[in-house]
């Protein structure tokens, strides 16, 4: 007897003596039933009405879904602070890191009026001069939560345009020397650009000139020698 | 005629006529279903469940068959396919899955002691090694019809085979050495 035949035996005598419980009655029955539903459902899947149902849920799940998403987004993003310092802690265990949920640190800057602007500042905001004529103000934008810095926006109308003058007020802190600008050289090459920042102060009250890099090198010149003549 | 060319005529049949006729056909398959889906679910309530939905299937999905000969190759996938369905349900409702070899549904009386021992080998076997096993020298289907059954090239299968008999031949061999040494004493 070889091996083949062997294998063969054992599996016919393991399988004679499973004992074969007797085919179900009337499963037939149940078969043809589902069968028939299958076809109902078919066909209802082919009527107009399942399309116009379908296409209803569709419209409905656009407008619901961007409403329901703001809603949940804040906290999703407490979640997903949450599941990537568990995800953290999982993987690099050396990495210390947070238990608690991060601050947000960037926040958006909501464009004011300047009395707006005023109320949640705790030093009375100066008007630069010096301006070139035709300036606008347009308005003044909140930087510091703590209320001790406000950015000035001004529209200037050189170069056939509007062009942005932008003016930071501070209590007590002078910012950067240098506006640091990174431009595409149209070459594959990324320059960066480090241009002087017009800056003085107003009794206690630090000023910057942020766009100078956007303005003709005199008339950011002749804005800080106008500013720095009118002390206080 | 074997088994399998009866279920390919029973086939041919069920898939022209009606009710009666597939009822035939569910019944000749029944006792290989159900016995496939006991070597793989180990619960006979569960294979019993198993064969029954196959059966049903199958029978109901016999007018999608185009080559009626590939019908025990196609049967069997369904019996493998259900059966694993419900091994997996099984699994994630954390129903107890009894051991194949202590399985009281063995009865193996007036068995050796040594044909008791490849009783228990092949129950031992992983599952990916018993069935092709079992398909191919129980149930008598070819490499390439156990591949479709299993869903694997027939080279797999054949692999699988050549495997599970190097590991059931050890215990093979006393056995067949000790039926010679039986036969060549005085």
């Amino acid at each position: 007897m070889t091996i083949e035949q062997e294998i063969a035996f054992v599996l016919n005598r393991r399988f004679e003596h499973v004992p074969i419980p007797e085919f179900p009655r009337d499963v037939f029955q149940g078969a043809d039933e589902l069968r028939r539903g299958t076809r109902v459902s078919r066909r209802l899947r082919a009527s107009p009405f399942a399309f116009a149902a379908s296409a209803l849920a569709f419209c409905g799940i656009l407008f619901f879904v961007p409403s329901i998403s703001r809603a949940v987004k804040p906290a999703s993003d407490a979640m997903s602070a949450r599941l990537i310092n568990a995800l953290m802690a999982a993987t690099l265990p050396h990495v210390k890191t947070s238990r608690t949920p991060l601050k947000m640190t960037s926040r958006e800057l909501v464009p004011q009026s300047l009395a707006q602007a005023q109320r949640s500042i705790h030093f009375r905001i100066v008007l630069p001069a010096g301006l070139p004529a035709g300036t606008r103000f347009r308005d003044a934008t909140v930087s510091d939560p703590t209320g001790s810095a406000v950015t000035l926006w001004y529209e200037a109308p050189l170069h056939r345009g509007k062009t942005p003058i932008v003016i930071s007020e501070s209590r007590g802190e002078k910012g950067p020397v240098f506006s640091t600008i990174a431009k595409y050289d149209g070459h594959r090459h990324i320059v960066i650009h480090r241009i002087p920042r017009p800056r003085w102060k107003h009794g206690d009250i630090a000023m910057s000139l942020d766009s100078a890099w956007l303005l003709p090198p005199d008339l950011a010149r002749s804005i800080q020698r106008a500013n720095t003549r009118s002390g206080p | 005629m074997s088994g399998l060319d009866t279920l390919v005529d029973l086939a041919r049949a069920a898939a022209l006529g009606g009710a009666p006729a597939r009822e035939t056909l569910a019944r000749a398959l029944w006792p290989n279903a159900y016995r496939i889906a006991w070597s793989i679910l180990g619960d006979t309530q569960a294979a019993e469940e198993a064969a029954q939905d196959a059966c049903i299937a199958v029978c109901a999905a016999l007018a999608d068959l185009r080559q009626i000969d590939a019908f025990p190759a196609w049967a069997y996938r369904t019996v493998v396919s259900r059966a694993r369905d419900r091994a997996r349900r099984m699994r994630r409702d954390g129903e107890r899955r009894a051991p194949l070899v202590d399985a009281p549904t063995i009865d193996a009386t007036g068995a050796s002691l040594d044909r008791l021992d490849l009783f228990a080998a092949i129950g031992t076997l992983p599952e990916w090694l018993r069935l092709p096993l079992e398909l191919h020298y129980f149930i008598g289907l070819s490499s390439r019809e156990v591949g479709q059954a299993l869903g694997i090239p027939a080279p797999t299968v054949r692999f699988r085979l050549a495997l599970a008999r190097t590991r059931l031949r050890p215990l093979v061999e006393i056995r067949l050495n000790a039926t010679h040494q039986t036969e060549s004493m005085p």
